[in-house]
């Protein structure tokens, strides 16, 4: 199929009007690339921003309701029949304040979406970089990750970011203004304590909210509630399966980028294994069975794979080669500490 | 959304205007009026003519009082009944030739498209996104505006203009098709603002 239908589809989704089979097609498309990912979310997004589109008009609300009552009055006149006045003054009165209430909502919405100032900042060079926010809160930016928030952050009343990507945050503690983070699926972190890292990339199936301390509330879709997490608990949600699950996970690595190493605490050899893979981009396979929960402890690995992986090998008397696929090769080897 | 009329004032106000209250009708009107005149703009140009709409739906209201069944609320009442008017009118009174080529569009299409690019530059995306869509097509925007501020299905829209299924489908692809584009001569950057913005 063309770009064109794709398009049309994603419309087709967004008004509503999409068939199940059409839903499948579209998100099969969608995970095909991340470019085709990107183009669903272009289009989603221009299709919300639509959302506070509202032509201006210039009302005077009591000379066009003259108007009103000239022409109701027009053809014929209408005998208004009284109701006892009590019970109108009551209905008036309520009415009244609901209207006043309503109204008062909704001018304060509008006033927030246009008048606000709003930095953004995008790390794309850098493998991290550190954002201070005027709040005192600090956020550590991972490489192709996107921030926005609105420079008079530490005045409003409530602390709104948006993120794109991954990102470590460690919030300044303000239990009168809860820190709320905007996904770019419109789900929601919002944080209740203090320091915690969010994975959310855009076309990756998995998105996953870790807490290093404090407590947070992850909604990883909108309108839906999702988990409580504590501290060193792992929230995951699964874009394929529209599931979330609250793991406990062996090792704090998920926030290695930031700490700039690895760092393991009796941790079994299968785990520490899985970290250095994702942390160092390699493979590496373990043959002895015998050793996949042997305990390993080092506080902080930052080295060159090489020199991680021998380190690794020698606490445990482990063979180290590397065939010929570049994956690095671990025999024989017994359990110590 | 414009401010709603909740049920329970929903049903206190319908029974104070079904039993003649004038009162009743103006606190419907100052609840609903200037949302429903801002509802028509979207679809009509002339602020005049959607005032002049939106007033013909009060007096209907008051007229019909006695006789009202309202299903869903009273305000999706007063909009849907603002819409059916204001379709009737670009059909009959504006003539605006639905069936018609979207080729003759295109010029019209191409000057405006400038404005939307000075705004830009005055580094104000929501105020270009929003001057884009004002900017589309008659049609187009007319379409648009149904589907997405209106609720309609693609066929009741259809069905309601008298044109095709296919016709709406090219004209939503097109309108969002320039959506994205502003967007995206935003660059990178801007979609994090917009997310923000949308939060």
């Amino acid at each position: 199929m063309q770009q064109q239908d794709y398009t049309w589809l994603i419309i087709k989704e967004l008004s509503g009007d999409i068939t199940p089979d059409e839903a499948t097609a579209l998100k099969a498309w969608m995970s095909l690339s991340p470019e085709n990912a990107r183009t669903a979310e272009d289009i989603r997004r221009s299709w919300n921003a639509a959302d506070h589109w509202q032509p201006q008009v210039n009302i005077d609300l009591d000379r066009d309701f003259e108007k009103i009552t000239a022409r109701i009055n027009e053809p014929e006149l209408t005998v208004v029949k009284r109701p006892n006045a009590f019970s109108t003054r009551q209905l008036l009165k309520v009415a009244a304040s609901l209207a006043l209430l309503l109204l008062a909502v909704w001018g304060m919405k509008s006033y927030q979406i246009f008048k606000q100032n709003v930095i953004q900042v995008a790390v794309q060079q850098e493998d991290k970089r550190r954002i201070d926010l005027p709040d005192g809160s600090r956020v550590w930016l991972r490489k192709g990750a996107e921030i926005a928030y609105n420079a008079n952050l530490s005045t409003s009343n409530t602390r709104e970011i948006a993120l794109i990507g991954e990102a470590y945050f460690e919030v300044a503690h303000n239990p009168e203004k809860p820190f709320r983070i905007t996904l770019n699926n419109g789900g929601h972190v919002e944080v209740l304590g203090t320091e915690f890292n969010v994975q959310a990339i855009p076309g990756q199936d998995e998105w996953s909210v870790l807490v290093q301390s404090g407590k947070v509330r992850f909604d990883p879709q909108p309108g839906q509630r999702g988990l409580i997490l504590q501290k060193g608990q792992r929230g995951v949600f699964s874009h394929k399966t529209a599931k979330s699950a609250l793991l406990q996970p062996t090792t704090m690595n998920e926030l290695a980028w930031q700490r700039d190493g690895l760092s393991f605490v009796s941790t079994p050899l299968a785990a520490v294994i899985q970290d250095m893979e994702k942390y160092y981009g390699c493979k590496i396979r373990l043959d002895n069975q015998a050793v996949t929960n042997c305990p390993y402890t080092a506080p902080l690995v930052n080295q060159r794979v090489e020199t991680a992986i021998q380190t690794l090998a020698a606490s445990f008397d482990l063979q180290m080669t590397r065939n010929e696929e570049g994956v690095f090769v671990l025999k024989g080897g017994v359990c110590k500490e | 959304m414009p401010p709603t009329l909740d049920s329970s004032a929903d049903r206190a106000l319908l029974s104070a205007l079904k039993a003649g209250d004038e009162q009743a009708l103006r606190r419907i009107y100052d609840l609903a009026y200037i949302g429903l005149v801002r509802d028509l703009r979207r679809l009509i140009r002339d602020e005049d003519t959607c005032r002049d709409i939106a007033q013909e739906v009060f007096v209907e209201l008051w007229r019909k009082r006695e006789t009202l069944q309202v299903h869903t609320s009273l305000h999706a009442y007063l909009r849907r009944a603002a819409v059916n008017r204001a379709i009737n009118f670009l059909k009959t009174q504006q003539r605006i030739d639905l069936q018609a080529d979207d080729q003759q569009w295109h010029n019209e299409a191409d000057t405006q498209e400038t404005d939307a690019e000075i705004r830009e530059q005055q580094g104000q995306l929501e105020t270009a996104l929003h001057q884009a869509i004002e900017n589309l097509p008659e049609k187009c925007r007319i379409v648009f505006t149904l589907s997405r501020f209106e609720q309609m299905s693609h066929r009741e829209i259809a069905e309601q203009l008298g044109i095709s299924v296919k016709t709406i489908e090219n004209q939503l692809t097109k309108a969002m098709k320039t959506l994205r584009e502003t967007l995206t001569r935003y660059g990178q950057m801007s979609s994090i603002v917009i997310l923000w913005l949308l939060r």
